[in-house]
């Protein structure tokens, strides 16, 4: 495909031979040309995707003068580390980092375990029944969680499990919780697109059907797991409206909830009871500091893992065929 | 060999907890739709009146409208347009997953954080009418007028949605065997002929579950018009799952918006029987 690239040449003679064969054709150029202009586009977009956070991370290091004064558009006069402490203290970020990251991690361990193990039940086994239960589990994809949310909420109350982490990692343990559904699903097209002959080499040698999906099975889903892992950490990091529902002591809070309440309190421009003491006004320069605050711990575990998570989604059997 | 009681091993405890997570929520809410529960005074039976009041109800049908407009402006766009994301970032170049990663970066944060990072691009001075007036285009009022706030919002999600599709798309593109696309280009088929003739066919069972997906997630947004509009300006941007949070947590008037809930329920049940009908021809599972 690429221009530059041709098998090694032993001579010389017949490199120049080579090279000149390649200069007279039209191909070549044409390559050249459009590997140009490919490499634009993609320049483009990668600056479409970015631009916001480049925005903000310029932004949120700017000065009060910086940001009223129009001329400083890219290069602050000083780079103006300040907002980051003012935004750490009134995110309180250090205790309200460990909720967010507590819940993330439970939730998401309960997804792989719970979400694979019900996959590979709907995968391998039909029963009376079988086929409704499956329905239920999409239609669980299609409700929309608003819908839900009051008798949830009446659910978590009798329970005594608001102002609890229990009501967002206890479900994802039995394969509901965000976006369970899709875990399930996502599990259950991997398991289908796998050979019955791994099962019954096992079972000659004696192994019961636990034994199989946990030795042999969920060994071999790796990547499987590793697309929920990450999808996973991902939603539950961020999402907003169920914790927001069943967590309103300030002491339970989650870091998008903080952030929320920061960036409704810049809106109103007002001071919010919560954050009296404190006596900030939040300039745009804060709430940028305070949303990459926010959103620096995925984007590090996503950097790291997103080879193996591209890969993963390639081997899911999630597209087809 | 596959005992159907073996398969209680892996379903028991979760289809007994389906029950308790899923099915008795729903049946709650449905039962609460026949009702006029408010929180504060017992709950009353009182049939079909709140699904009568919602036939009458403009409001209602106004948000719906907001609804589909916001599901036309980006569904196809992101089922589409991801394709060709995909088709660029599948070639065999230097520096390509550093560019899939990038793509991939507002999958990331959460509607919340493009929100206000959006907000303040919209803004009378902002990065948007910047562009604009390259142009010599007049600045746009993007979240302050009626005809516009949800093509802006449209913009916003599409920007966030290409690279979460996009994904999908190039796992399916792996799947399709490079053979073909040598055979179209000795038969001299051009990008478009190839795309349209290899592409897309093979990838029809990603597109199915690409349009499914969004489809589902266009009509339950409403996180993203909470934080950028608050509906406005005049309601203009308030979908329908908007609707359902305004009467449940402002004006407690529970069972009608539970049937709201229903209502909006059984419209994307439809509408996914239907992409399942055109789109799933040969995969159905």
């Amino acid at each position: 495909m690429q221009a530059g690239t041709s098998e090694p040449v032993q001579n010389n003679a017949s490199s120049r031979k080579v090279l000149f064969h390649k200069l007279t054709t039209r191909y070549f150029w044409k390559d050249i040309v459009v590997n140009l202009a490919l490499y634009l586009l993609l320049l483009d977009l990668a600056f479409v995707f970015l631009y916001p956070f480049l925005d903000m991370i310029i932004t949120s290091l700017k000065t009060e003068e910086d940001l009223l004064d129009i001329t400083v558009q890219w290069i602050p006069s000083k780079i103006f580390w300040q907002n980051y402490k003012i935004a750490l203290d009134s995110l309180s970020y250090t205790s309200f980092f460990k909720n967010s990251v507590v819940v993330t991690i439970l939730a998401t361990v309960g997804h792989v375990l719970s979400c694979s193990c019900i996959a590979y039940g709907f995968a391998r086994y039909r029963f009376k029944g079988s086929g409704i239960l499956f329905g239920i589990v999409v239609l669980s994809m299609i409700v929309p969680v608003e819908v839900l949310i009051f008798p949830l909420y009446m659910m978590y109350s009798r329970l005594g499990w608001l102002n609890t982490f229990l009501p967002l990692t206890v479900p994802a343990f039995f394969g509901f919780g965000l976006r369970g559904g899709l875990f399930i699903f996502l599990f259950r097209q991997f398991f289908i697109g796998l050979p019955y002959e791994i099962e019954e080499a096992a079972r000659i040698d004696g192994c019961g059907p636990l034994r199989t999906f946990s030795s042999i099975m969920l060994p071999m889903s790796q990547s499987s797991i590793l697309v929920s892992i990450v999808l996973s950490l991902v939603w539950h990091w961020n999402d907003f409206f169920e914790p927001s529902m069943y967590l309103f002591k300030p002491k339970v809070s989650l870091l998008p909830a903080r952030l929320s309440g920061i960036i409704s309190m810049f809106n109103a421009e007002k001071v919010v009871e919560d954050y009296a003491e404190t006596e900030i006004i939040f300039n745009e320069a804060i709430v940028m500091a305070a949303i990459f605050l926010v959103i620096l711990p995925i984007l590090i575990v996503y950097a790291f893992l997103q080879k193996r998570f591209m890969e993963g989604i390639e081997r899911s059997g999630l597209t087809g065929q | 060999m596959y005992k159907a009681h073996h398969a209680w091993l892996f379903l028991a405890i979760p289809g007994i907890l389906l029950l308790i997570f899923t099915v008795i929520p729903t049946v709650a809410a449905l039962f609460l739709s026949f009702t006029n529960y408010n929180v504060f005074s017992p709950v009353g039976w009182v049939g079909l009146a709140n699904y009568k009041q919602l036939i009458h109800d403009s409001n209602f049908w106004s948000a719906m409208k907001n609804t589909l407009t916001y599901w036309v402006l980006v569904t196809p766009a992101l089922s589409i347009l991801s394709i060709f994301l995909a088709v660029l970032v599948n070639r065999k170049m230097k520096g390509v997953s550093v560019y899939r990663l990038i793509y991939y970066f507002p999958v990331l944060v959460s509607v919340v954080v493009t929100a206000m990072l959006w907000k303040w691009m919209f803004q009378e001075d902002g990065i948007m009418n910047y562009l604009l007036s390259i142009f010599n285009i007049a600045p746009a009022k993007w979240l302050t007028s009626k005809s516009m706030v949800m093509p802006s919002l449209a913009i916003v999600t599409i920007w966030q949605g290409l690279g979460y599709y996009m994904l999908f798309y190039l796992a399916g593109l792996q799947s399709i065997s490079e053979e073909l696309y040598e055979a179209a280009d000795l038969e001299g088929a051009g990008f478009w002929k190839k795309q349209f003739y290899i592409t897309f066919p093979l990838l029809r069972p990603v597109i199915f579950f690409v349009v499914v997906v969004s489809t589902m997630s266009a009509f339950k947004e409403f996180t993203m018009m909470l934080t950028m509009t608050k509906g406005g300006p005049i309601g203009s941007s308030k979908t329908v799952v908007y609707m359902i949070y305004e009467k449940a947590f402002e004006q407690l008037d529970m069972g009608y918006a539970s049937a709201i809930s229903f209502a909006l329920f059984l419209i994307i049940l439809v509408l996914t029987l239907i992409n399942q009908k055109f789109l799933d021809k040969d995969n159905q599972a």
